[in-house]
């Protein structure tokens, strides 16, 4: 069983649902080189194209799950 | 056809656009500004390619007389500052704001709200109309009598300059696509009501829509009069009737139709509330977008970047310089603290 960290950004809005979201990786960087995996929660739809992007430029692999209209769960590992 | 519905069609379609293309411009400032992300940078070149090769050929063929927005000193700078405050502010611009309401976003619904008041503030009643009427006609600047434009500026033909900036512009996209093929940016296809559009069809479609507007004669020179559809709307509790043949007021009805439609469709549409500290941010962020556009000619973001700029108008130029030049520092200032 994968170890998971979760940070929840539902409210949040542009920028800072990008910008909690880099700033969490960074803070957790190491933990997921050694196998965690980073979910975080979001109810802003710009983030199902830009947080893939960053998160990929990062050398970070990143999936994106629609819980339901409106809700969406990324999760990022190494 | 009449203004009601041509104004309808219009909003409808620029509703379905943003709502699936995703198209805000506070979101390409900030996609770009902190991660270098050119996906909605593109769709706003294409859009601004395709308005303003459309728009010269309909004026040179004669179906359509150009209409660039004058120049007011005071107003188009003064305005657009206000402007680019209240995108930082509620995080979203003039298009930004009805896409993340009419997808169900209560917090942008209140940023909607803070537009009409902020545009009724300033077109309809009270302090604020004088100080707008003094900021504006007051300190025009012409060009030999004439609106300032870039081409009139320059002493040449328009055609020159539609040609050398196309150019410029084709150039930046080659430079782009070059710099995504490195970063590898996935250019998935989706289809028409599943995921977001791509930049470039978004971009087109969003000028086809500008086209539209600006060919049927019935707007201000393309899309725009949002702000005062607003004001308009919030002017309609007053006085108890809404007038339907303001080219704005059908507009921004289109608009709401047309994205609502579209985010449903989709499986997109969600009511959810912001948390009340962000509150305040949005409905006064709405309402300095409101009084800012009012401000800077009956200017946003469309209006001066997509249809006023490919015009060559001077004010728009200015106008956008400056909400850019207000809104970029303040992405940058956010992510550092």
């Amino acid at each position: 069983m994968e170890e998971k960290i979760t940070l929840n950004l539902e409210g949040e809005i542009c920028p800072y649902t990008l910008i909690y979201t880099v700033k969490k990786l960074e803070e957790v960087k190491q933990d997921l080189e050694k196998g965690k995996v980073l979910v975080i929660f979001y109810d802003h739809p710009p983030v199902v194209e830009n947080i893939p992007l960053e998160v990929s430029k990062r050398g970070f692999k990143c999936e994106v799950e629609k819980i339901f209209s409106g809700k969406w769960k990324i999760s990022i590992k190494k | 056809m009449n203004i009601l519905w041509i104004g309808f069609i219009v909003g409808f379609l620029l509703g379905v656009v943003i709502e699936r293309g995703f198209y805000c411009f506070y979101l390409a400032l900030s996609n770009f500004a902190l991660t270098r992300d050119y996906r909605l940078i593109k769709a706003t070149i294409w859009a601004f390619l395709v308005t303003m090769i459309g728009f010269h050929a309909l004026h040179t063929l004669g179906i359509q007389k150009l209409d660039p927005k004058t120049f007011f000193l005071g107003g188009s700078i003064i305005g657009a500052i206000l402007f680019g405050l209240g995108m930082s502010l509620t995080g979203s611009c003039i298009v930004g704001t009805p896409m993340r309401a009419w997808r169900g976003q209560v917090g942008y619904m209140i940023a909607l709200l803070g537009m009409g008041v902020g545009g009724w503030l300033a077109i309809f009643k009270g302090p604020l109309v004088p100080i707008v009427k003094a900021l504006q006609k007051p300190t025009e600047v012409l060009i030999n009598g004439k609106i300032a434009t870039l081409d009139r500026l320059l002493g040449i033909n328009h055609w020159i300059l539609v040609i050398i900036i196309a150019a410029l512009l084709i150039w930046w996209l080659i430079k782009i696509e070059k710099k995504e093929k490195a970063q590898q940016v996935s250019q998935e296809k989706t289809g028409f009501f599943k995921g977001i559009w791509g930049p470039v069809f978004t971009g087109i479609a969003l000028g086809i829509v500008e086209i539209i507007a600006f060919a049927s004669g019935k707007s201000p020179a393309g899309l725009g009069g949002f702000i005062k559809g607003y004001a308009t709307i919030f002017n309609g509790i007053f006085t108890h009737k809404i007038p339907l043949n303001d080219w704005g007021t059908i507009e921004v009805i289109g608009i709401m139709v047309g994205a609502v439609l579209s985010a449903i469709i989709s499986g997109d549409f969600r009511i959810t509330f912001p948390p009340l500290r962000r509150i305040p941010a949005l409905f006064f962020g709405g309402m300095l977008i409101g009084i800012g556009a009012v401000l800077a000619v009956g200017g946003c973001n469309v209006a001066h970047l997509i249809s006023h700029v490919p015009q060559f108008s001077i004010g728009s130029i200015v106008s956008m310089i400056f909400i850019i030049g207000t809104a970029y520092p303040l992405i940058k200032w956010k992510a550092k603290g």
